[in-house]
Parts: structure tokens; sequence; C-alpha cells
């Protein structure tokens, strides 16, 4: 897979986790148990869908290193810089939706003690699956920045190898003036 | 232990584009990385994805991206806008 087919994964592992309705199914479900099913059935759609996609993306970015070298970086970096703006749009989405699920309150549900327990866990459990899946598209961002800068043409102004942060300090500050 | 870190071009053009706020933060945690890499503000993590990188927290938006040479051998290779979400995120 190459990265604009990469690109088009991103975005659809976004509307993944929009289009699966967590409240309609949590409405359908009428007891705290059928709650757990719900979050057991998402967390390994996702855990799926995230092993599928790091193969994906570990073929296409060797792939996009190996052919820069025959055809140039110019063409690999455009498509990579693609891919870094898609995928950052999709973090800041997800984002969105994980500190949406982090505002539910089952303070006011009518449940005895033990099954609120259970539920807070099912919910905590569920916040975990969108955690893990903005993390995941974290990794992935770094991942790319990580490849682009493989791609970069090495320095003009080699900086020198700093063995003490005051030293290192000093030379960053002039260079921003 | 003491790590060398040097920072490449593209990590220098990075530096630039951050506001004064984010980039005196950038060159703090890196100036840490070097005299204490373990330190746990810097949240050392590596880049699962790409094998030989890590990355460092600046601020709890910024992260810097670092390509491992040899053990104790680092390039700051760029400054990324996102960071991970930890446990204690909804804990707060």
């Amino acid at each position: 897979m190459g990265l604009p087919a990469l690109k088009e994964q991103f975005e659809l592992g976004v509307q993944k986790l929009a289009k699966r309705d967590w409240e309609t199914e949590f409405g359908q479900a009428d007891t705290v148990e059928a709650y757990a099913i719900v979050i057991d059935q998402g967390v390994m759609e996702f855990a799926a869908w995230r092993r599928d996609i790091a193969v994906q993306l570990n073929e296409a970015l060797t792939s996009t290193l190996m052919e820069s070298k025959n055809a140039g970086p110019a063409e690999a970096l455009q498509a990579i810089d693609g891919v870094i703006v898609t995928v950052e749009s999709c973090i800041v989405s997800l984002r969105a939706g994980v500190d949406e699920f982090g505002a539910v309150d089952t303070s006011d549900f009518l449940l005895s003690t033990q099954k609120r327990r259970y539920l807070n866990k099912q919910i905590k459990r569920g916040r975990q699956v969108g955690i893990d899946l903005y993390n995941f598209y974290v990794d992935a961002y770094y991942a790319l920045l990580a490849t682009r800068s493989e791609l970069e043409e090495p320095d003009d102004e080699e900086a020198p190898g700093f063995t003490s942060g005051a030293a290192l300090e000093q030379y960053l500050r002039s260079e921003l003036g | 232990m003491k790590v060398a870190v040097t920072p490449t071009g593209a990590f220098r053009r990075d530096l630039k584009r951050l506001s004064n706020e984010d980039a005196d933060a950038t060159i703090r945690a890196l100036s840490l990385f070097i005299e204490q890499p373990t330190a746990t503000k810097l949240n050392f993590e590596l880049v699962k994805h790409r094998r030989g990188f890590h990355s460092i927290r600046a601020t709890y938006s910024t992260r810097i991206l670092l390509r491992k040479k040899s053990g104790i051998e680092y390039d700051a290779v760029a400054v990324g806008n996102h960071d991970y979400v930890y446990g204690s995120y909804f804990k707060k």
C-alpha cells in the first residue's frame, strides 16, 4: 500500500469510530452486562484495525524510503506531507471524541453501588478504546515525521553535537536570535 | 548518565516556527535530556512505528523527535505538535 491509500485508511479509521453509535448501542443494551458486550466488540474491532494499519504503515514508509532512493525525495516528501496533514486533522477529531467520552457521569443513574461500579469500569474501558486509537495516530504522526526527516537532504550547515545542556541552550538561543 | 545531542537543520527550522514560549520550553527540554535523559517530566517514549526514533515532551502539546545514532548519541530531528494521552488523563 502506498501513501495515498494509507491516507484514506487513516480517514476511514476516524469515520469508523464516529460511525460507531455508542449512544444507540448503549440505549439498546438494557443491562449493565450488555454494555460490557458492546465495549468488548469495540475493543476487539479497533485492536484488529490498529494491527492492520500498523502493518500497512510500516510497508508504506519502507517502500517510500526505497523508492525515493531511485526517484529522489521530492515526490515522496510531498506525499508524506499530505499524509501528515490528514493524520493531524484526525488527531484533533479523536481528541475531541476522547474528551466527550470522558464527560460521561453515571451518578444520576438508578443503579446499585455494585452495578454502578461495574458500569464505570465499562465506561473506562470504552474511553480506553478512544485513547488507544488516539495514541496510535499520535505514534503514526511521529513515525511519519521520522520518515520525513530521513528523506530530507543533509544539512548545508552541520550543527555540532552537544554533551552539555548549557552549551546546547546557548547555541539554540543564538540561532533564534 | 549524560547523552550527546546534535540539533539537525530540520529541527532548528521547526524551532524557529514555534511561539517564543514553546521554543523556550523545547530548548529547556532538550537541555534537560542531555543532563538527565531519564527525567520523568520528559516522558521519553519509543516511536513504535519507526525503529530507532524516540520522542520527549517539551510542553503538553509539543514533543521533540529524536533519532538514536548510538547508545548515548541522538539527533534532534523535528518538533511535533501532538502529545500522547496517558493513563492519568481522566483522573484530573
